[in-house]
């Protein structure tokens, strides 16, 4: 289940996006190859092969900027965030963009520590549309597409594994917080 | 202005026969920046507008950072690819004279950016009459088979279901981030 939980009004996530466009990702998404030994890897790395995707180094368009919070931008901006949604424990926070053209596929959040987190509770995981609504701005999540979302709108998932799928048909980058 | 359900097809076309016939095609109409420009330059003597206008599209492409040798797309028509009874079945459930009818397909990881529909005929058919533009959900909902016209999106649109556009101008785009190759029918008509 995925489900609005209110507006993140404490945060001017206008400047949080200048900061980003003002500094190089962390590194460009994926980051993890089919070769890799990750649990649910494989699974995520054969759809994408099956259906012709490549990465932008490789010619492709699948890619995206990672911004890690203390690194690129304001750590305050996700503490803010945190308090005001009752948030006390997170494993990892960041922003990605994706530019005009460019893809994050059908996919769900593999992690280098999947083998241990599998043996835990589901986790929940937050995304937050920081950016003001544009054309072409594509945020899928399990059967629901959220689009022309307000700025700040942020969403709870029940489960961090819910495959999900990033796209840009307009004329200026996207930007989404994700947190869990 | 927005976009109108306006009809649904289901009994009348076996879209699924049509989806299996443009997907098995090794003859689909290629689109591309290039292609679109290449055959533009045709008409530029004619119509020195509608280069400037194909132009115009690509130039906010170009300036938005798109990598122009992504952007690709097929269409396939009636006649040709697929049984001309398509489009007269199509275009009497809607009561239109049909001016331009094609299947687009948008395979994973492409997608047809922000954009209106130029067309090199448009003159000669607003002397006729009035254009309108439709579009058919064809395939079955699947996963990242987006559709944008204006500020409204199509996502998971219901096979078979017929929006009635805004203007036949519009903007619009399509994107496709999911695992298969996505269908979409157009037919930009005059009402009868």
């Amino acid at each position: 289940m995925i489900e609005y939980i209110g507006n993140s009004v404490g945060v001017d996530w206008d400047a949080v996006i200048t900061d980003c466009v003002n500094s190089e990702p962390e590194y460009i998404g994926p980051s993890h190859s089919k070769a890799d030994n990750i649990p649910g890897l494989d699974e995520v790395a054969s759809i994408w092969e099956s259906a012709g995707y490549k990465n932008l180094d490789d010619g492709g368009t699948v890619g995206w900027g990672m911004y890690i919070p203390g690194r690129q931008f304001e750590q305050s901006a996700v503490d803010t965030f945190c308090q005001q949604f009752g948030i006390h424990d997170y494993h990892t926070a960041w922003i990605s963009e994706i530019k005009p053209g460019n893809f994050a596929p059908v996919h769900w959040d593999v992690n280098d520590k999947e083998e241990e987190l599998s043996k835990l509770p589901p986790k929940v995981r937050y995304h937050c549309h920081i950016g003001k609504p544009k054309f072409g701005h594509v945020f899928i999540a399990e059967d629901t597409c959220f689009y022309n979302q307000e700025q700040g709108a942020t969403y709870r998932w029940a489960d961090r594994k819910y495959w999900h799928a990033g796209s840009n048909c307009g004329l200026e980058s996207k930007f989404i917080l994700n947190l869990w | 202005m927005t976009s109108k359900l306006i009809a649904n097809t289901q009994g009348l076309i076996d879209w699924d026969e049509i989806v299996e016939i443009c997907r098995n095609s090794n003859d689909g109409d290629y689109n591309s920046v290039k292609t679109v420009v290449d055959r533009s330059e045709g008409s530029w003597k004619d119509d020195p507008e509608l280069l400037g206008s194909y132009r115009e599209v690509i130039e906010l492409w170009d300036n938005a950072g798109y990598d122009l040798n992504q952007i690709e797309w097929y269409d396939y028509y009636p006649g040709e690819h697929f049984d001309i009874e398509v489009e007269t079945k199509f275009a009497e459930l809607i009561n239109v004279i049909p001016r331009r009818t094609f299947v687009s397909e948008v395979y994973p990881g492409r997608c047809v950016p922000y954009h209106w529909d130029v067309e090199d005929n448009e003159k000669q058919w607003l002397a006729e009459g009035d254009l309108v533009r439709y579009a058919c959900f064809m395939d079955k909902p699947k996963f990242g088979h987006v559709f944008i016209l204006e500020d409204e999106i199509f996502y998971n649109a219901k096979q078979h279901d017929v929006i009635e556009w805004g203007f036949y101008k519009d903007w619009h785009a399509g994107t496709n981030c999911g695992s298969e190759p996505w269908y979409l029918f157009h037919m930009l008509g005059t009402p009868k």
